[in-house]
């Protein structure tokens, strides 16, 4: 009886261990891939010509030492971008909450309220709303700076695309939750509060997340207004007065990429986090 | 959901909010635009301590930001040195530079020193201080292989120039919104040119570099020709240049604070760094050679 125990143990190791290393080496694999298109993307711009069997190669040449002298320059905006994109994500999540809520309500001009909140922003291009609020906002006595006009420009605009995702989280909440708590005498703003949105919160983070990621790039859009000096209007301005636009966009174009790469990290960790206790199989 | 009502009635009132504190609206043209009673902008300046001047910094030897990210350049050195004798402090913010041609700054800065060319069309919007600062002539260039060598060769080709600059003006025939003086004008605009306006004039240049091919030459001032030239673009000077520009320091018409005596006063602080040769000095620097002199006289 024993020995079968142990020759069905042993088989279920053969397998686990099997499983494992495919696993391995899937991992060397793509590790592996990754370092060759690395490679590639530098090849590409390495300004090496030369001549194989008659065919002419040639590759993108970059002048170095101007990406020398000015990427410091340039760097300094990664900091603004960041707290624009926290800003704005911040403003986003509030109003999207609003608008959620809005969307679900049956008062007919909070739902109409939401819906025309949504139906306008997404109807509009964000660097047209950008440019609006700069310009427009000064008629009416309201001199925002740069700053806070792409702050709130971004955070209306990610704002009613994010309502949907509220939208969408609380309705994924089971039904018998809210029954549950209607039975033992909460009222409607109780099962919201305490009920519904702590766990809506856990389905909304992960595309909240995607969202943040996307209004990171879209900070660069603000750079239209002129005075906010973030990565690209650093990278526009240093990059024309010396005639340098491509090195000066790559320059900017390897920061975006690198923040996006450290959000990534840190959004797969929130995930993981919030995902504990909860049965997915 | 009824709890949420109070919520978007307070929203409501929010947005219906922003439109009681309206400013009263200053007309945008004559000259006695700003209302009687509204506040000077010069006494409001030196009880500041500050003036906010709009700078284009696109643009090197005029305007630019070195590695560390302070401005310099021409344009920047003749800004500090009229706040020096203002008695004030300086500060630059850095509109684009459409937004600073249009007028109705809104009050977000006091004063620009880039390189403007008075013309009829802009003084609609803004106001000039007297006399101008420096003088360039506007210099047409071609892509080195492009074959165009001559103002003839000019004609019926396509012509890249800076979005609302005096060279897209020029180009489309306005003599009138120029308004330049007669003298000013050394030749006639080719005939049968595809404009092509890009966002800055220095795009012209950096497109002929990258290879692009949609337009053969572009016409500019002939210090960013220089300056091209110098940073190794493949381009070539074609003809003489075709006009020269009088570049002076613009004021907002529509301010709210009343701009007249800060306009008169930069006049005088102009004409006296003129007279005690400030600005040949910074000219000679920055560009190599004196251009201070106005050509038609």
């Amino acid at each position: 009886m024993t020995q079968t125990t142990t020759e069905l143990q042993s088989q279920a190791d053969q397998i686990q261990s099997l499983k494992r290393r495919k696993q391995q080496r899937f991992r060397l694999g793509v590790n592996l891939s990754y370092a060759v298109l690395f490679l590639l993307l530098i090849y590409a711009f390495s300004g090496i010509k030369f001549n194989l069997f008659g065919l002419q190669f040639s590759t993108i040449s970059l002048d170095t030492a101007f990406i020398a002298e000015n990427w410091y320059f340039i760097f300094n905006g990664v900091w603004l971008t960041i707290l624009l994109s926290v800003l704005s994500i911040a403003l986003a999540t509030v109003l999207s909450l609003l608008g959620g809520l809005g969307r679900l309500s049956k008062y007919p001009p909070a739902y109409a309220l939401a819906t025309f909140y949504i139906s306008l922003i997404r109807g509009t291009p964000l660097l047209l709303q950008i440019i609006f609020f700069f310009l427009a906002l000064p008629q009416l006595g309201i001199r925002l700076t740069g700053l806070w006009a792409g702050v709130l420009a971004l955070g209306l605009n990610y704002g009613a695309y994010m309502t949907e995702i509220m939208r969408a989280g609380i309705q994924a909440v089971d039904i018998g939750q809210r029954e549950a708590a209607l039975a033992i005498g909460m009222n409607q703003g109780q099962i919201m509060r305490r009920v519904v949105l702590p766990q809506a919160l856990r389905l909304v983070i992960p595309p909240i997340g995607n969202q943040f990621i996307a209004m990171l790039k879209d900070t660069s859009l603000i750079s239209v207004t002129g005075f906010v000096w973030e990565l690209l209007w650093r990278s526009q301005k240093v990059g024309r007065a010396n005639f340098r636009s491509l090195e000066a966009l790559l320059i900017a174009a390897v920061f975006y990429w690198i923040i996006t790469i450290l959000f990534s990290i840190v959004q797969a960790n929130i995930e993981e986090r919030l995902a504990r206790g909860v049965r997915t199989t | 959901m009824k709890r949420l009502l109070p919520i978007f009635l307070l929203f409501a009132l929010l947005v219906s909010g922003c439109v009681a504190p309206a400013p009263p609206q200053a007309g945008s043209s004559g000259e006695s635009a700003a209302p009687a009673a509204a506040e000077d902008l010069l006494a409001a300046i030196v009880n500041n301590g500050t003036i906010r001047v709009s700078t284009d910094a696109n643009y090197e030897p005029q305007s630019f930001l070195n590695p560390q990210g302070e401005f310099i350049g021409f344009d920047v050195d003749v800004a500090k040195e009229i706040a020096k004798r203002l008695g004030v402090e300086i500060e630059f913010v850095t509109p684009d530079w459409d937004l600073i041609t249009a007028g109705n700054w809104g009050g977000q800065w006091d004063m620009s020193v880039g390189s403007m060319t008075v013309t009829t069309a802009r003084s609609e919007a803004l106001r000039f201080a007297e006399p101008a600062y420096y003088y360039t002539p506007a210099q047409f260039a071609a892509a080195a292989d492009s074959g165009v060598t001559s103002l003839a060769d000019l004609n019926g080709k396509s012509i890249c120039v800076g979005v609302a600059t005096t060279y897209e003006t020029w180009l489309s025939g306005d003599l009138e919104a120029l308004g330049l003086p007669e003298a000013s004008y050394y030749a006639d605009p080719p005939t049968d040119v595809t404009i092509i306006p890009l966002q800055t004039d220095n795009e012209c240049a950096q497109q002929i570099q990258a290879g692009r091919n949609e337009f053969q030459a572009f016409l500019t001032s002939n210090t960013v020709v220089e300056a091209a030239i110098r940073e190794g673009v493949a381009v070539v000077k074609v003809g003489s240049p075709v006009f020269s520009e009088n570049l002076s320091v613009a004021f907002d018409r529509a301010s709210e604070k009343d701009p007249t005596s800060l306009v008169a006063k930069v006049g005088e602080i102009i004409a006296e760094m003129h007279a005690d040769g400030t600005l040949s000095g910074f000219s000679n620097e920055w560009f190599g050679t004196d251009l201070t002199q106005d050509p038609t006289k």
